[in-house]
């Protein structure tokens, strides 16, 4: 009688088990599939990002030579006005 | 074969028969244990099945939380700012012809080559919106 029913709560824990597996496995098949989807995108962007900040490099590089670029890489918060801005005073020692 | 009603009557007419009735009942014991060994068994399994999966569940996600954040954070923020600056630039080369090489070198356009389709062409070709 005690074996029966320890078989019983076994087959029924085996159960919960089997449909908490059924659950995750399609849990995983969408996250994996959504995942897949959006990985090109993802790529294609950080490329696009390396590509902007070599473009950004090389138009700092450029704004050395001809600062009349200044304005616009100021405008895009890009670039600071360095000149305008005062080094912070050295703080005395006591 | 025993009748079901009436097993001792029949099964204990020989001292024989009656040794079989304990093998019968000693064989029904262990297949018993066995078929709960067994249940044991796979319970352990399916659970370390279970919990491998949970486990890249998460794993699946955080890779796709990252994924949908920095998407979200390169169109929100980085996208804008980057058309700024060619459609920016592009402005800028037709007063300045000196900063046409750097613009070649990123195969962005000037304006007046693309005018009639957008004013600011990124350097790069655009990449898919990501449908959420």
């Amino acid at each position: 009688m005690k074996q029966e029913s320890l078989a019983a709560f076994l087959v029924g824990t085996l159960s919960v088990c089997a449909v908490a597996g059924i659950v995750l496995s399609s849990n995983y098949w969408f996250s994996t599939r959504t995942l897949r989807r959006l990985q090109p995108q993802a790529l294609a962007s950080q490329a696009r990002l390396r590509l902007a900040q070599e473009l950004l490099n090389d138009t700092l590089e450029y704004s050395k030579r001809n600062p009349a670029i200044d304005p616009l890489l100021q405008s895009l918060n890009i670039k600071t006005n360095a000149a305008a801005a005062p080094t912070a005073p050295k703080a005395v020692s006591p | 074969m025993t009748e079901p009603g009436y097993p001792t009557a029949t099964l204990a007419a020989t001292p024989g028969e009656s040794v079989s009735v304990e093998t019968v009942n000693r064989q029904l014991r262990s297949l018993r244990l066995l078929f709960v060994a067994t249940l044991l068994a796979l319970l352990v399994f399916g659970a370390g099945v279970d919990f491998y999966l949970w486990y890249q569940v998460k794993m699946v996600r955080k890779e796709l939380t990252a994924t949908f954040s920095f998407l979200e954070d390169f169109q929100k923020n980085k996208e804008p700012l980057l058309n700024k600056l060619v459609a920016g630039l592009q402005v800028y080369s037709q007063s300045h012809a000196d900063v046409k090489p750097l613009l070649d070198k990123y195969s962005i356009r000037p304006p007046a080559a693309d005018a009639a389709s957008s004013p600011a062409s990124a350097p790069a070709a655009e990449p898919a919106k990501p449908a959420r």
